[in-house]
C-alpha cells in the first residue's frame, strides 16, 4: 500500500520537474526589454490594481525648501539608478534592464498620484527592479522626494551621479 | 593777606574812585589765574587731570548701570539645561525625552559611529555631528506636545527608522 503510494506521488513530481525544465528550455531569460503590449499591460495592471496609497496627500507644503530636502534624499541613493536628475542621465545601465528604468519625469510616472508614488518608494515595485526604500528612507524624507519628482530639473542639466564619473 | 588789606586801606584813603578802579583789577586778576588754571592747563598731566575729573563718574556710573543689566538678565534667563544624546546606528540614546515649554536647553549630539544627526521640522531644531564628534543647539521649546524627529544624515539601511522623540509639558 505504502510502496504504490510512494511510487505514485515519486512519479508526479517527477512529471512536474520534467515539465519545468521544458518550459525553462523554451522560455528566452534575457533581459531584453519588453514587448509594446507586455508595458501596456503591466502600466495599466500597475496603476490601477497592484499600486497602492492612491488617495494619501503628501503632508509637505509644496515649496522651494521641501523641494531642495527631497532633491538631498533623492541624493542617497536613488541616484545610482535614476541619476541626479530623475531621468537616467549617466547611468550607464538604464536601458539594459527589463523593464528598462523608466524616466521619472515621463507621463508613466507622473500619472501617478502623491500617494501612489509615497507608496512605490515604499515597497518597491515588481516586475522591475525597484527596491522598497521603508525604513530605509524616513517618511518625511520619501515626502520630500515625491515633491522633488513632481519639479525634476531639466534633463542632463544636473550632470551624472558622481560614482561614474570615475 | 594784610598787604592787600593795608593797600585796599589805603587807596580807599586816597580816593573812593582810587579804591573802585583797585578793586576791579584785583577782579580781573582773579579770574585772570582762575581762568588760566581750570580752563587752559598747562601741562599734560593738568589736562589728564582736568579730563579724568569729568570721565570717571561717567564711567563708573556707565559700569554699575552695566552690572545691574547683568544681574537682571542672568535673572531673567535661567541657565540653559544640557542634555546628551549618542547617535550609533540605528538608535538615540536617549531616544526620547521630555521638556518643559519656554526653559531653554542645550541638545548636546555625540556620534559614535557615522555621521548622523536630529531634525524636528516642528520646532525647527537641527544638529548635525560628523564621525566620533560632538555638536550642540540651543533652543527654547515654545509649543506644547510630542514631535518626533529623525536622523537627518543619511547613515545606512536603518537611517528611516532612526527617531527620537521629543515631549514638551507646560
Amino acid at each position: 500500500m505504502w510502496r504504490k503510494l510512494v511510487l505514485i506521488l515519486g512519479s508526479i513530481f517527477g512529471l512536474l520537474l520534467l515539465a519545468m525544465g521544458s518550459v525553462l528550455a523554451l522560455v528566452d531569460f534575457k533581459a531584453d526589454p519588453p514587448s509594446k503590449g507586455e508595458t501596456l499591460i503591466m502600466n495599466w495592471t500597475k496603476h490601477t490594481l497592484l499600486v497602492g496609497g492612491k488617495s494619501e496627500r503628501n503632508p509637505l507644503k509644496d515649496n522651494a525648501a521641501e523641494v531642495a530636502d527631497g532633491k538631498e534624499a533623492f541624493s542617497h541613493y536613488c541616484v545610482a539608478c535614476h541619476g541626479l536628475d530623475g531621468q537616467n542621465t549617466g547611468v550607464p545601465f538604464a536601458d539594459r534592464m527589463s523593464p528598462p528604468v523608466p524616466s521619472l519625469a515621463g507621463k508613466d510616472v507622473q500619472r501617478y498620484t502623491d500617494g501612489q508614488l509615497k507608496w512605490i518608494i515604499d515597497y518597491g515595485i515588481w516586475p522591475s527592479g525597484m527596491p522598497g526604500s521603508k525604513n530605509t528612507l524616513s517618511d518625511e524624507e520619501i515626502w520630500s522626494i515625491v515633491l522633488y519628482l513632481r519639479h525634476l530639473p531639466p534633463a542632463s542639466s544636473l550632470g551624472e551621479p558622481e560614482m561614474y564619473t570615475h | 593777606m594784610s598787604a592787600t588789606r593795608i593797600k585796599v586801606g589805603f587807596s580807599s584813603l586816597l580816593s573812593p574812585r582810587v579804591a573802585t578802579a583797585n578793586c576791579i583789577r584785583r577782579e580781573r586778576r582773579r579770574d585772570r589765574w582762575q581762568d588760566t588754571k581750570w580752563s587752559q592747563p598747562n601741562t599734560q598731566f593738568e589736562e589728564i587731570c582736568l579730563k579724568t575729573r569729568i570721565a570717571v563718574p561717567v564711567i563708573l556710573a556707565s559700569m554699575a548701570l552695566a552690572g545691574l543689566s547683568l544681574v537682571q538678565t542672568t535673572r531673567s534667563q535661567p541657565t540653559p539645561h544640557h542634555i546628551e544624546i549618542t547617535a550609533k546606528r540605528f538608535n538615540f540614546t536617549p531616544g526620547e525625552i521630555t521638556l518643559k515649554k519656554g526653559e531653554p536647553v542645550v541638545l548636546v549630539l555625540t556620534s559614535t559611529d557615522v555621521p548622523h544627526g536630529i531634525r524636528i521640522r516642528e520646532l525647527g531644531i537641527e544638529v548635525k555631528a560628523g564621525k566620533g564628534q560632538t555638536s550642540q543647539v540651543a533652543f527654547t521649546p515654545d509649543k506644547v506636545g510630542t514631535f518626533v524627529g529623525h536622523c537627518s544624515v543619511f547613515c545606512g539601511s536603518g537611517h528611516g527608522s532612526m527617531a527620537f522623540t521629543l515631549h514638551v509639558t507646560e
